[in-house]
């Protein structure tokens, strides 16, 4: 057992001298990443698209809508460039990429709306990338409901005005079919019918500007829907009592008439409940409110820190084992080892102690120094520490992995590019992995990094412990990593010596 | 006490190869690799290994540490097949591999501790040991100094002082001396000689055919094969067809010499010298022997005295061209018939 410890102690010190030699690789590995979060931190202002639009806005206004506030809504997410009337010149902006999006709002008068017509904002772009696109389609969808909204406050408070009108209307009818007795005279019978046919065309421009009975519907706005309820009622009561007036018999046209003068005091009291509600919860009766139960989200800088901070210790260890195996094959040094009387797995313990080490260390000062940019220090530490060892642990496996299937040092950075690319796209680094098929999974749990990243985002954003997912996780694809190089590297030296 | 390492030199000293190779082969295909090789290494000794490159010189030092299995024959070292050699069998080999392979990071004395330590050795041993060998190749001044600030000369001198720092019985140095300047080479043999003297046994490959001369036996390798084993002095007898003595007369005398020598019956044959007029190369058998009774003969009976007369040491150079075309010959010959 001693004579192996001292064998293994070798290639640790070995590789501990080695890299202790190279200060500038320190320096490379654990400064570099840093001032590039640092510069990130200084300069980053949204992750949005930046998108360039021009508005098109007819000349004759839009009713309801103000063009300077919509103007001032639009250039709140894009960067509005102007507003013309000119439909030519902007399509000329965007063929000449002066602008990447046009948007033309088009004339719109509230009689077309009431005739049922919809007229369309048009919105223009050439763009090739996705992200601008979903990011222009949203906007533009938000700002259609913008535009909407606007439209229907001011109907709604247009169909309040109308609505005190009728009421007084209504008040006067009231009164009127007051004063008929019962005897349905000559007289009484066509002051009835008077009264009766002047009221129904009231009550149909009543309903011609009211907002739409659509967003009564699902029952978000009672009072609306209740207020087209009894308009509906009192308007059949209308039209049966006239018919009655022309030939009904007595009694049915009493009957008649009491029905109508209780439908007009119901509908005067709906009304009476229209005009009291403000028109926006007519319009708009959901509105959301959103509570952060931890106060408020972190920066974009402190939340990518966790993730940086796995993809630099992930990297590093994986750069130094990739080329661990491949120099000394280079080098020659496996036909000395060889002829040693020394095993592979001495050679591989005490490497690997070195790297995590190292890799340790480096991953325990960048956390330290992470502090500096508000950065939460790991609020476990015992946590963090295993989580990092294993991550080590992992990734030098994978670096190994690496070494042993490549010919060259060149060969060896190419596949650690590889993996940097896939740790960008297939970690939830950038984009999260919902967003990805089940293959993809498969792909990033066996990236060492998937899994930090969740841990160190537990231990330093969350505040909780590591899950014990990530960390059987990482153990899982060391015994995985280490195990193929073990098969690996036995196999190309039977392939030697047979 | 006595310890392993002694007791095993004792039991090799009695006269034991240390190797052994039995027809060895290992094709590689396209005519690459080692055939029939039949050679035997007694402990104690230096064994050159000579040819030109890629004659397969690795080749056979590769498969006598065990990299390498030989496809058909057998290889013994140390009574072992190299394959199924143990850790402590291992222990026994020192190798130096052609190129330097020790880290440029690392300082002398760090490369050194490495190489101890994978041999097992306890850090006061190797402590020791260091100082033992650094003295030995006289770097012990330079062991704080890193390996990529070593001359080629140091590098070579401490992969020596490498191999022997766990004291193996067998050392085997692929071309140790190639690409040093002529006074380094031959310090180099100097430690080669004082190890042999120690009994260590040694197994060197180099390009330098005149450091055949340093070794106790030479084999000469052609295209993967033997071409001959012997001592230096045996290789010079056997590239020359015997024994040589050079003698330069008058050129007008030239003619009757040579008829006169020819009739004698211990001289083989007549070789005239067409560079240096007068000059001729007479083979015998003996020429330590011959040279005396010779030169009595010229001046009694035919009145010459010659003005040069010594027995003739062709150089390793002409000794190597010579094997080399008597090889090519034979094999000619061989396709012929």
């Amino acid at each position: 057992m001693k004579i192996f410890l001292t064998k293994v102690i070798a290639f640790f010190a070995k590789e501990f001298h080695e890299v202790r030699r190279q200060p500038r690789l320190m320096l490379s590995l654990i400064g570099g990443p840093l001032l590039v979060l640092a510069a990130f931190g200084a300069t980053f202002q949204s992750s949005n698209p930046f998108v360039s639009t021009v508005l098109v806005w007819p000349k004759e206004g839009i009713p309801g809508l103000d063009q300077d506030q919509a103007a001032k809504f639009i250039g709140a997410n894009f960067y509005l460039t102007g507003v013309i009337n000119d439909e030519e010149k902007a399509m000329q902006m965007l063929e000449d990429g002066e602008v990447d999006v046009v948007q033309i709002v088009p004339s719109i008068q509230t009689d077309q709306l009431s005739e049922g017509s919809r007229p369309e904002v048009k919105v223009f772009s050439r763009t090739i990338d996705p992200n601008a696109e979903a990011w222009t389609r949203s906007l533009a969808f938000s700002e259609t409901n913008y535009f909407n909204r606007q439209i229907l406050t001011l109907e709604a408070a247009k169909a309040h005005d109308k609505a005190i009108e009728v009421d007084s209307s209504l008040d006067g009818a009231l009164k009127d079919y007051g004063t008929i007795t019962g005897s349905f005279d000559n007289t009484e019978l066509e002051r009835a019918y008077a009264i009766t046919t002047e009221l129904q065309p009231v009550l149909q421009e009543l309903l011609a500007i009211l907002p739409p009975e659509s967003l009564s519907q699902g029952n978000l706005a009672p009072e609306l829907s209740n207020l087209y309820n009894d308009i509906h009622i009192l308007a059949d009561d209308l039209e049966e009592l006239e018919q009655v007036l022309k030939k009904g018999e007595l009694p049915v046209r009493q009957e008649r008439l009491e029905s109508t003068i209780e439908e007009i005091k119901s509908l005067r009291a709906s009304i009476d409940i229209f005009i009291e509600v403000p028109t926006i919860n007519i319009i708009s009766p959901i509105r959301e409110t959103y509570t952060n139960l931890r106060g408020s989200a972190y920066n974009l800088v402190i939340f990518f820190a966790p993730s940086v901070l796995a993809l630099l210790v992930q990297q590093m260890a994986v750069t130094l084992a990739s080329l661990g195996l491949v120099r000394e094959r280079q080098m020659g040094s496996f036909e000395m080892f060889r002829v040693a009387p020394l095993r592979f797995s001495q050679l591989l313990i005490g490497k690997s102690l070195a790297y995590i080490l190292f890799v340790s260390i480096a991953g325990g000062i960048l956390t330290g120094l992470l502090s500096l940019l508000k950065v939460p220090l790991p609020v476990i530490p015992l946590d963090f520490l295993a989580l990092l060892f294993l991550l080590a642990l992992a990734s030098v496996g994978i670096g190994f992995l690496i070494s042993s299937v490549s010919r060259t040092d060149s060969q060896a950075i190419q596949l650690t590019m590889l993996l940097l690319l896939l740790s960008i796209f297939f970690t939830g680094f950038f984009m999260p992995l919902t967003g990805f098929t089940w293959p993809a999974w498969l792909i990033a749990y066996l990236i060492p990094m998937t899994h930090a990243i969740t841990g160190f985002q537990d231990v330093m954003l969350t505040g909780t412990s590591v899950g014990a997912g990530e960390l059987e996780g990482l153990i899982f694809i060391a015994l995985l990593s280490y195990g193929l190089v073990l098969w690996i590297m036995r196999r190309q030296y039977k392939q030697v010596l047979d | 006490m006595m310890t392993k390492n002694m007791e095993t030199s004792l039991k090799y000293a009695n006269g034991t190869d240390i190797v052994v190779l039995e027809g060895t082969s290992l094709d590689f295909g396209g005519g690459a690799g080692v055939f029939g090789l039949d050679l035997q290494l007694p402990q104690g000794t230096i064994l050159g290994l000579i040819g030109p490159s890629g004659c397969g010189k690795t080749t056979l030092i590769r498969q006598i540490n065990g990299v390498y299995a030989p496809t058909a024959g057998t290889v013994r070292v140390f009574g072992t097949n190299p394959r199924q050699f143990s850790e402590a069998d291992r222990s026994r080999i020192g190798y130096i591999p052609q190129q330097f392979i020790l880290y440029p990071h690392l300082s002398v004395e760090e490369n050194l501790h490495f190489l101890g330590s994978i041999y097992g050795m306890t850090r006061s041993d190797r402590k020791t040991e260091i100082k033992t060998q650094l003295e030995f190749v006289e770097l012990y001044d330079a062991r704080k100094r890193l390996g990529s600030q070593l001359s080629g000369g140091m590098q070579r001198r401490l992969m020596l002082a490498g191999a022997l720092i766990h004291n193996p019985e067998l050392i085997i140095a692929d071309e140790p001396t190639a690409g040093i300047d002529p006074i380094l080479r031959a310090r180099i043999w100097e430690n080669f000689h004082t190890l042999r003297n120690q009994g260590k046994t040694m197994l060197v490959t180099t390009q330098y055919v005149g450091e055949a001369a340093y070794c106790d036996q030479v084999a000469v390798m052609r295209q993967g094969r033997l071409i001959t084993i012997d001592t230096p002095r045996g290789l010079q007898r056997q590239a020359l067809g015997g024994e040589v003595i050079h003698i330069q007369i008058d050129p007008k005398q030239i003619t009757k010499t040579t008829q006169y020598l020819e009739e004698m019956p211990q001289v083989d044959w007549i070789e005239r010298k067409v560079s240096e007029p007068g000059g001729l190369h007479i083979h015998v058998h003996d020429a330590g022997k011959e040279l005396p009774v010779l030169l009595n003969r010229l001046s009694n009976e035919l009145n010459i005295t010659p003005q040069i007369a010594e027995p003739y040491l062709p150089t390793f150079d002409e000794v190597f061209v010579r094997l080399i075309q008597k090889d090519q010959e034979a094999q000619a010959e061989k396709e012929i018939s």
